[in-house]
């Protein structure tokens, strides 16, 4: 494989990771508090038709991204009703945001005149920089080619990582999502925090929804994350709810789910079907052999528990 | 059971004077749930009605035309029960699963696994074997092929504790990705040869083509209902069934009572994975006569979920559920002929389970508003 082969592909690889370092950055800031989001898939569709749609008819991709997540925020709330304040089963509650926000985007795709599913986007995110800085033997192509949305994601990595580790709310974040009842008894808002970051995983989620369809596919269709909600959300177990673990995983992603563009490039051709699985496989394989591997977990004590107050 | 508990805390804590209470119920009644879930029906279409209202569609219209489009002719009710059949199958596979707290959500992807399995044998052994036999040989290979699959989760499981809701999803993705490979990637055995330019699957012969009985209903679903009744027994009345049950109420009380965790997760992973295989099986038998992606890889496992919850994880209620998901479903096509979106069926079974996952708050909590003294500041 020679050089030019492989600095093309990690270039496609970060653009195909993106959606997932922002979703996944986003789902630790929710498991942190103590909330299994698993309709991650669902709040990424939301924010994919309603960014579309917005830039479609205002012409603005910026306005499209903020009400991408803006939406996804909204729509993260039914999560955060369900599962902290009503106490439902947070698997339940999380395929039922995926069917709903699967229905639900394509119902709003059906919307508008002309439909959303049928527009064509003229104009979507384009590179930072100017065309040739991204020459630049390595670093043009590598850091200097892509789009403001996938800085912002790198930003927001490090953003959540400094967030989490070195700030005294998340240091509060980590102590939720540990051990509630403690927390509770040391005055923190329990619930009041777990809405918050709902909240904030499902503007993330929408983030990455929305770079889908206003840079990566530059177009809208039913179910176009295929995957990607559940990958991020499984990235971010493996990551052990680390940011910066998620941004490398979420790049080997890209590069996986990218294979086939640089087989291509090596004049190799291997069916579509196949290299669609690849991803999958590969994450389910990763988890098999950690869970083989592992002595202990990180994961957030209380994940996935609703917590009240009376029955501790 | 417990005694109550009372929550006064929001009204004391000083800072929001909240007039509610919150208790624990002590034991909650069976035909309560099943009271809250019904509301959570009506709740789910009423969301939807607002909806379509939103959109500029006449809600009364529309429920109206699915309402004819699922039971008013025998046609109509042919197509329900057509769909029914795949729902109490997989609503059966998500019940044995849930009900021992394994939260498998892999039903799509063995109900794939089982059409791809059900369709081998279908085409290899039907023009050979006369028409029960080789029905009957579609049936098990199908259970086979959707056991197989779920043994793929089940033995990481319970080996080495590998999360089931992370194997079973990404299964089901690859489980995908292999039938969209037969039929779009290759040209492969289940493919139809004699037209390369337009991929589609082998018709499956005859004799494994069920019909329907007055026009109605197939053998499918009476096999399903078979099988309802089996797993209800199985559950209720055998040491298999109550080990089942003892794990899903305590895993702790399970693995001091002597039962075996490890098998124990393989077999009702096994039965689970068999159930949604059956569906794969007999939904080639029934709807589409060969392994057609398009058609088979429609969330039926996903519903099974769905009809799962809202039957209380009971298999018998799984039964009447499973055809009102199905009656649901079938309505889905003719939406769009008369202008709607068929998403809004996707959207009411999503609003369906969320607001019987919510119900549940108020199956087992009772809130009541308390009085709270003036100036008690």
């Amino acid at each position: 494989m020679n050089d030019w082969v492989l600095i093309q592909s990690l270039v496609v690889a970060v653009s195909t990771g993106t959606p997932v370092v922002l979703a996944g950055s986003g789902a630790i800031l929710t498991q942190r508090s103590g909330v299994l989001d698993l309709g991650v898939e669902g709040t990424m569709l939301i924010g994919a038709v309603s960014g579309f749609w917005v830039t479609t008819s205002t012409g603005s991709p910026v306005a499209g991204l903020v009400v991408a997540v803006l939406a996804a925020a909204v729509f993260s709330m039914i999560q955060a009703v369900l599962a902290v304040s009503l106490r439902a089963n947070q698997v339940v509650v999380g395929v039922a945001l995926v069917i709903l926000g699967s229905g639900l985007s394509s119902f709003i795709g059906s919307q508008g005149d002309p439909p959303v599913a049928r527009r064509f986007s003229g104009s979507i995110f384009t590179p930072v920089f100017p065309e040739s800085v991204h020459d630049w033997p390595a670093v043009g192509p590598l850091l200097l080619s892509h789009d403001p949305v996938v800085y912002l994601s790198w930003a927001f990595v490090a953003v959540v990582q400094w967030y989490i580790f070195r700030t005294r709310t998340g240091m509060h974040l980590r102590a939720v999502g540990h051990d509630p009842a403690s927390a509770d008894a040391a005055g923190l808002p329990v619930s009041g925090m777990r809405y918050l970051h709902v909240a904030l995983g499902g503007a993330a989620a929408g983030a990455g929804g929305g770079y889908l369809t206003l840079r990566l596919f530059s177009d809208w269709f039913d179910d176009m994350t295929a995957g990607m909600g559940w990958i991020a959300v499984i990235l971010v177990i493996l990551a052990s709810w680390r940011s910066l673990r998620l941004l490398v995983a979420a790049y080997a992603f890209g590069a996986i789910s990218s294979l086939g563009f640089t087989l291509q490039l090596l004049g190799w051709n291997i069916p579509t079907e196949l290299l669609a699985i690849l991803p999958f496989l590969v994450v389910y394989l990763v988890m098999v052999f950690v869970s083989a591997a592992e002595r202990r977990s990180q994961m957030p004590a209380s994940l996935a528990e609703p917590y009240f107050r009376e029955s501790r | 059971m417990t005694a109550p508990t009372v929550d006064r805390a929001a009204s004391r804590s000083g800072r929001w004077h909240i007039p509610i209470t919150v208790e624990q119920r002590a034991a909650s009644r069976f035909l309560q749930q099943l009271g809250v879930n019904l509301v959570a029906l009506v709740l789910a279409f009423g969301l939807g009605a607002i909806l379509l209202l939103m959109a500029g569609d006449n809600p009364l219209d529309v429920y109206r035309e699915m309402f004819d489009r699922a039971f008013g002719s025998s046609r109509a009710l042919r197509e329900t029960l057509r769909s029914t059949t795949p729902l109490i199958l997989t609503g059966l596979a998500v019940t044995v699963c849930f009900r021992m707290g394994l939260w498998s959500i892999g039903a799509e992807g063995q109900l794939i696994a089982g059409s791809v399995a059900g369709a081998a044998a279908a085409l290899v052994l039907g023009p050979s074997l006369p028409a029960p036999l080789a029905v009957a040989a579609v049936v098990i290979a199908a259970a086979l092929g959707g056991a197989a699959w779920a043994t793929l989760a089940a033995v990481p499981r319970a080996l080495f504790g590998t999360d089931e809701v992370v194997t079973t999803l990404m299964l089901n993705f690859v489980a995908l990705g292999i039938m969209n490979y037969l039929i779009f990637g290759s040209v492969s055995y289940w493919r139809d040869r004699t037209n390369p330019g337009f991929p589609a699957g082998k018709v499956i012969p005859e004799s494994t083509q069920l019909d329907p009985y007055f026009g109605v209903f197939d053998a499918g679903l009476i096999l399903s209902l078979a099988l309802a009744l089996i797993v209800a027994l199985a559950l209720r009345r055998t040491v298999w069934g109550y080990q089942l049950r003892v794990a899903g109420d305590s895993r702790a009380a399970a693995s001091y009572a002597g039962i075996n965790s490890t098998r124990q997760i393989i077999s009702v992973f096994a039965v689970s994975g068999a159930l949604a295989g059956v569906a794969g099986g007999t939904y080639v038998m029934s709807i589409t006569f060969a392994l057609e992606p398009r058609a088979i890889a429609v969330n039926l496992g996903f519903v099974g979920i769905v009809v799962a919850a809202v039957a209380l994880l009971k298999p018998l209620l799984v039964v009447p559920i499973a055809f009102l998901m199905g009656a649901l479903l079938s309505t889905a096509p003719s939406l769009s002929i008369f202008g709607v979106s068929p998403a809004v069926v996707i959207v009411i079974q999503g609003i369906i389970l969320l607001c019987v996952a919510g119900a549940q708050f108020f199956i087992r909590y009772r809130v009541r508003i308390t009085r709270v003294e003036v100036g008690s500041r």
